[in-house]
């Protein structure tokens, strides 16, 4: 084939051209660490991307509020132990002070300190945590019990997503643990005439209190073993939403990112092919006529 | 001493020839590097009839028969289409290649603000009075709507760029397809004195591969040496003879408003509107803007339409804090051309995240999440194509990934075809320094040579002169 100088040099320019192309190509590549950077890389690979991405995020978001919900379980739990410890103290009390060895006055100081044990009582069925009053139901934003032991809350229980459109129960309504909705025992009511029947030195009531005061603790020990049983599947859930999460991640990693060891390498290969591109355009510029006349 | 004279003037005339012959060679090299020019070779021819004397016919020099160009016609029929094709395919794979709204890992786009939209919904479900979380949800639900308004933006720019380039193109084209009409005059003109006017030649072919290039258009040779000028596929002529027509910008309103391109033909009457009937790179702008990109634009815009009010119907109701419902949690307008570019978060909720209906029952306020848990259907319900949004929003890029890398494909290949046509052009009619020097060497000596017969005729006629 015939041979021109403007063919010598448009042929230079186009190798030149494309060696460079593929020289910040395999550059970009490597640097950003991606295979698939835009749409037309590869599309199929780019759809999956976005549906494992969200996916990601999903399971992401999941986790995170599981461990909130565990949190607030945790927080549930610790405040029935105190509870259960409170009807405890209030039980060896009133077995105590029924016996007729203790005076009225015995009482009348027992009293007292039931009544203390009553106010903590609400406190810690008033428990707050990041704002929400974990037994208020839906009512969460205000104290759902009165220093009457009246409860404003609602028999609500709040659900958390454990899984993309499962919902599981994380919440013991106030109600139901601490006035006994639904047949149980009301502790507000049972420490009150514990501490009736020690003011008013009622040896014979004091003695029956014994009977509500185990039911309470019973009632405390159902909600607690409920909690439990809550904070295992929230942690069952979260395991698997990580699990998931990572799968997607993987699966993100595999469709769009690049081997870094195969990016080294072409990087290699194409500084390689740009550095025999401008050295056969520049040996191609070589002699001609006009260097010998 | 007749003989001797006329000796003389054969020499004058080959000295004619072996100038035109060097001549010919030195403006070979002087446009050794302008594109589109054809070498051309002085062709030198023994002059005739030949002069008797005695019983023998006696030569008369060389005088210059014609000057040609070196073309291959075989290549020439092909570049057009390959010129066109490749002009075509590159301005297409430029626009879309220009447009990186659906990258899956934009941040700030789409997957990104979706993502983020629906995680902060789930987390406020978890404690839906908590106002941090509301603030949250409310900026998530900005940011996912500014992703599709960027979105939307950007291929409402690549679609307005792309009009843009067009009416630029058009005053260009117009000019060339008067200087391709005037051309064809002068070149008919010229060809009346009965020499090939090579040069007027190489002004007409590179005008005529321009106009291939930007339109696509196909050329017709006609028995008068003309070259009319056709658009693909039979759709009008752009020249005939030294008529040119002319094209005509217009706002298209079958079209949204973008340009549409009328002939106006040399008896000043309007072609229809003729925007789709170009290749080149008019053809291939067009295609991109009316292709591949209205339809991500239409796909976009209507995912946005569905989505938000698939949302809006949730959202509406469920309780606010205030206990207020009815309220849509996003503003998109009646009618899904445009939605993504319109799709605002409703201006209420945005100044008060309280508004965001959490609670399905005006009871369940403020910790109820019965609405937040039915937001969160919404991730996985079938919008109007029978798709959920991620899974039409990975449907759309990667319809649009795919078109784009066709054309990329089609740039590349039909780039590759033009080089080659190019290179072989070149090897035929391009100038090799090399063999222009040895043929104005050639033309030297011969002009010398020649000089040397005039000396020897010269003092031969002195010799004669002096006889007594």
């Amino acid at each position: 084939m015939r041979v021109t100088d403007k063919g010598l040099y448009d042929r230079g320019y186009a190798s030149v051209a494309k060696a460079r192309e593929g020289f910040a190509k395999a550059t970009d590549e490597l640097s950003s660490g991606l295979r698939v950077q835009h749409a037309w890389d590869d599309p199929a690979s780019s759809a999956i991307a976005i549906t494992r991405g969200l996916a990601e995020q999903r399971q992401t978001a999941i986790d995170t509020t599981l461990q909130r919900t565990t949190d607030e379980l945790q927080a549930t739990d610790n405040a029935l132990d105190s509870v259960n410890l409170l009807l405890t103290r209030s039980r060896e009390l009133a077995v105590q002070l029924s016996n007729d060895t203790y005076s009225a006055a015995d009482r009348l100081g027992t009293a007292e300190e039931i009544s203390a044990l009553r106010q903590s009582l609400v406190a810690l069925s008033n428990t707050e945590m990041n704002g929400r009053y974990i037994f208020g139901g839906n009512r969460d934003r205000t104290p759902p019990f009165s220093d009457a032991g009246v409860y404003s809350g609602d028999s609500a229980v709040r659900q958390v997503e454990i899984a993309p459109g499962t919902w599981s129960n994380a919440s013991l309504p106030g109600d139901a643990v601490f006035t006994g909705a639904g047949g149980g025992t009301d502790l507000f009511a049972t420490l009150s005439a514990l501490e009736t029947a020690l003011r008013t030195n009622d040896v014979t009531s004091i003695r029956n209190s014994v009977t509500g005061l185990d039911a309470a603790t019973s009632q405390i020990s159902v909600s607690r073993s409920r909690v439990g049983s809550a904070a295992v599947v929230m942690e069952s859930a979260a395991a698997t939403a990580r699990m998931a999460r990572d799968q997607a991640t993987a699966d993100i990693g595999r469709e769009i990112a690049a081997d870094p060891f195969k990016s080294a390498t072409a990087l290699a290969y194409a500084e390689r092919a740009l550095d025999a591109a401008l050295s056969a355009t520049s040996k191609s510029f070589g002699p001609t006529l006009l260097d010998k006349l | 001493m007749a003989s001797l004279n006329s000796l003389l003037q054969n020499a004058a005339s080959s000295l004619s020839a072996h100038r035109a012959s060097s001549a010919t060679a030195s403006h070979n090299l002087q446009n050794a590097n302008t594109p589109g020019y054809a070498r051309q070779r002085a062709n030198l021819e023994a002059a005739l009839p030949s002069e008797m004397l005695g019983g023998a016919y006696l030569g008369r020099g060389v005088i210059l028969g014609t000057v040609t160009q070196a073309r291959d016609r075989f290549i020439e029929a092909q570049m057009p289409s390959a010129m066109a094709s490749a002009a075509r395919s590159g301005a297409e794979a430029s626009a879309l290649t220009s447009v990186t709204a659906f990258d899956a890992m934009n941040e700030g786009g789409m997957t990104a603000g979706l993502g983020a939209f629906y995680s902060s919904v789930r987390q406020l479900a978890q404690n839906p009075a908590d106002q941090s979380l509301r603030a949250a949800t409310v900026a998530a639900a900005q940011q996912l709507t500014l992703s599709f308004n960027s979105a939307s933006t950007q291929l409402n720019s690549a679609r307005a760029g792309i009009d843009e380039k067009v009416r630029a193109s058009a005053p260009e084209i117009n000019q060339l397809l008067n200087q391709m009409a005037s051309l064809n005059g002068q070149v008919r003109t010229a060809r009346g004195t009965g020499a090939e006017p090579n040069d007027l030649l190489d002004a007409r072919q590179a005008v005529q591969d321009k106009l291939t290039q930007l339109t696509g258009a196909v050329p017709v040779p006609n028995s008068d040496g003309d070259v009319n000028l056709q658009l693909p596929g039979g759709g009008g002529a752009l020249v005939t003879g030294n008529k040119a027509a002319q094209l005509a910008t217009f706002p298209d309103s079958t079209n949204s408003g973008h340009l549409g391109v009328h002939l106006v033909r040399a008896d000043g009457t309007l072609s229809e509107n003729l925007a789709d009937r170009f290749g080149g790179t008019l053809g291939g702008l067009v295609s991109a803007r009316d292709g591949a990109l209205r339809s991500a634009q239409t796909q976009l815009d209507t995912l946005a339409f569905d989505m938000a009010n698939t949302m809006n119907t949730v959202h509406s109701a469920g309780y606010a804090l205030d206990g207020s419902t009815g309220r849509n949690l996003f503003v998109v307008g009646a009618a899904a051309e445009g939605a993504a570019g319109r799709l605002t978060l409703n201006a209420d909720i945005a100044n008060d995240p309280r508004l965001l209906a959490a609670a399905s029952a005006p009871g369940d306020v403020p910790g109820g999440n019965g609405n937040m848990q039915a937001l969160l259907g919404t991730e996985t319900m079938a919008l109007s194509g029978g798709l959920d949004t991620s899974s039409t929003l990975a449907n759309i890029t990667s319809s649009f990934g795919a078109a784009s890398q066709r054309a990329v494909a089609a740039a590349t290949a039909d780039s590759s075809l033009q080089s080659h046509l190019t290179d072989m052009r070149e090897s035929v009619s391009g100038v090799s320094i090399d063999e222009e020097l040895i043929n104005l060497t050639q033309a030297q000596r011969g002009y010398e040579a020649v000089l040397k017969v005039i000396t020897t005729a010269n003092e031969m006629l002195n010799t004669l002169m002096q006889l007594r």
